[in-house]
């Protein structure tokens, strides 16, 4: 027994002093890009990471993350990032920025900026592109709500009392409603109290409380929510399958929300990094990423979109500027405090 | 010479070491020395995580709630594990072995796919409420899905093997002659199990009860999905501050009392067992 004590001493002690240098293999071309997951990845896989796999002779590997996730894992560890390229919403991507956990990007080496719309780009901060855009606005079951939703007070009609969905503050969709409720009642990101005291109210409506956007959408599909705050491209791949639902935008308005793909800093590829950076904004991968079923907002001004899919997918700076943006800033500042105030308040 | 040689363990030692031992000796110093950046300083010791979890009341209710869940848990799973325990041993040896294959297929499904099955069987139009519906028992859904009771039931079946499991042991080694002695002394079937059976078993009880307890206290994957994005258990807790917060010190305490409890949990019910179990061995 004793020995047997002595040994485990010694290996924690061969552990301890074990220096913490990597093993100096040689790396083999991968890179690691977060994404959204499930239907959303498709474009990403079949019209970006395939073609690029064939050019390069890289693997890309799609890791399916919520934005805090990733930022998560890569300040977990810093030096060696699980991730090479990540797509961030835009609170998050300020986070990374000023965590330093994204380096600025050369733009001569990212040819296909200079045709993205100067407006997005003011959102980045500087770093990363802006890749695409989504919006939240409100999905609803068409069988069960007879009467299109008009407003975000909809939610709170009486008659929909138990066929509520919402999401948890995990994803910039459940913020951004957040944000929704108390710019509605008086408030706005520097002052959350009306929203959370409109968010009590709504939870005797509420049916169900997902932990991400997907989990959401797939409430429509079980039928536990027949209406919801939600990303436009979330719900509207289940309309493609032939789901009863439909989106539409409040006349308060819908939130739109950048996404922006970063290279991450310490990267071991950042040569291919930028490489794939450039094909995301490029017009041809964008097109086939804004198109049905997807529905990713495009940043290049050279995709041109059929005018049949403007009512989903609002496709202009002139047509995007008229969408709610939230001042991401003021939101990350409060955002952990809110998260906390939000288990407290409406957790169960 | 090898035969009862230490050096048999090392193998398994330094895996435990290596995996186990360092990253849980790391996690104990993140509650206790503050963290800068992704290192430790291990200047003086800080407790003022511990100080915060114990004096702020939404942590001591989350605890208490956790607490509750597993002991419910522990008690659905005994009130059911029990019967079938005991009708496992009086049966043929025919049907031992489906009624053995019903116990244990649960534990070769993944729990993932397993929480999904409830998700679905729990659900506003699942087979509960529409079986509830059809006869007339109830005229609107259940509320099931999202709610503590929903995440007890499922819980309560991913653990019932580890409850059955080792009453059945116990079962199985008692006498015949035990129950044909108190029948031949006039003891009903009731007072046989209340006299007879019941108090044998007390052994295979605590040690199905203490498995179920710990497992279901440290459980994540079935509460998150079963019960929804704001189903809040120390788990799902420590799940969030890792993902979102990155408030490591309070995240440390959490992770230390939820092992805490645990271990005391397992002792306690080890002493109790071990206490009982030497009686009956005197009385023999």
């Amino acid at each position: 027994m004793k020995r047997l004590f002595a040994m485990c001493v010694v290996l924690l002690l061969g552990c301890a002093v074990a220096p913490h240098s990597r093993a100096g293999a040689a790396p083999s071309a991968e890179l690691v890009l977060s994404s959204y997951g499930g239907q959303l990845d498709e474009p990403f896989r079949w019209f970006l990471a395939d073609p690029f796999e064939r050019q390069t002779g890289a693997k890309v590997s799609l890791v399916p993350s919520l934005s805090l996730e990733v930022l998560a894992k890569i300040k977990a560890s810093p030096a060696d990032p699980p991730f090479d390229v990540i797509v961030l919403d835009e609170g998050p991507h300020l986070q990374a920025a000023a965590d330093g956990l994204v380096q600025r990007l050369d733009d001569k080496r990212v040819p296909n900026l200079a045709q993205v719309y100067p407006a997005y780009r003011k959102v980045t901060g500087g770093f990363g592109v802006p890749q695409a855009y989504s919006v939240v606005g409100i999905a609803y079951n068409t069988k069960k709500i007879k009467d299109r939703p008009t407003s975000w007070r909809d939610l709170f009609r009486p008659e929909y009392k138990g066929q509520v969905g919402t999401v948890n503050l995990n994803s910039s969709l459940g913020v951004a409603f957040l944000v929704m409720l108390a710019r509605m009642n008086g408030g706005g990101e520097g002052n959350i109290e009306p929203g959370f005291q409109a968010y009590k109210t709504l939870m005797a409506s509420v049916s169900a409380v997902a932990p991400r956007p997907g989990a959401l959408a797939a409430l429509f599909e079980r039928d536990e929510v027949a209406i919801a705050p939600l990303w436009n491209n979330t719900i509207l791949t289940l309309r493609e399958k032939g789901l009863p639902v439909d989106w539409v935008v409040p006349k308060e308005g819908a939130v739109v929300v950048m996404s922006v793909m970063n290279m991450v800093t310490n990267t071991k590829q950042p040569d291919l990094a930028v490489r794939f950076i450039n094909d995301a904004i490029s017009s041809e991968y964008q097109l086939k990423a804004a198109v049905t079923p997807y529905f990713f907002g495009p940043t290049n001004s050279r995709v041109n979109l059929p005018a049949a899919m403007r009512r989903f997918l609002p496709t202009r700076p002139e047509e995007v500027a008229q969408l709610v943006s939230l001042d991401w800033n003021t939101i990350n500042r409060n955002r952990q405090a809110w998260t906390e105030r939000f288990n407290r308040e409406l957790g169960r | 010479m090898l035969g009862r040689s230490p050096a048999l363990a090392v193998p398994a030692l330094a895996f435990l070491t290596v995996f186990f031992v360092v990253p849980l000796a790391l996690l104990v110093a993140i509650g206790i020395f503050p963290v800068r950046g992704s290192t430790i300083v291990f200047d003086h010791a800080d407790l003022r995580p511990y100080f915060r979890y114990l004096t702020d009341p939404f942590y001591l209710w989350v605890t208490a709630r956790t607490f509750g869940m597993a002991a419910a848990v522990t008690l659905t799973c005994l009130l059911c594990g029990f019967p079938f325990a005991y009708l496992f041993t009086r049966a043929r040896r025919f049907w031992q072995a489906l009624l053995l294959s019903l116990v244990v297929s649960p534990i070769l499904t993944g729990t993932v796919v397993r929480s999904y099955g409830w998700l679905v069987i729990l659900g506003r139009r699942g087979l509960v409420n529409d079986a509830l519906l059809r006869w007339g028992i109830i005229h609107a859904p259940l509320h099931l899905l999202f709610t503590m009771q929903g995440v007890i039931i499922a819980l309560a079946q991913v653990m019932l093997p580890f409850m059955i499991l080792p009453i059945v042991g116990v079962l199985a080694r008692q006498s015949p002659y035990l129950h044909d002695a108190a029948f031949g002394l006039g003891a009903s079937r009731a007072q046989v199990v209340r006299h007879v059976v019941l108090p044998l078993s007390l052994p295979g009880i605590f040690a199905g009860s203490a498995l179920v307890f710990v497992l279901s206290f440290a459980s994540f994957t079935t509460p998150a999905l079963v019960g929804g994005g704001n189903f809040v258990i120390l788990p799902t807790l420590i799940y969030q501050q890792t993902q979102q917060s990155l408030d490591w010190g309070i995240l440390s305490a959490i992770s230390m009392v939820l092992l805490g409890t645990s271990l005391l949990v397992v002792w306690v019910y080890s002493a109790l067992a071990r206490g009982l179990g030497l009686r009956w061995a005197d009385r023999q």
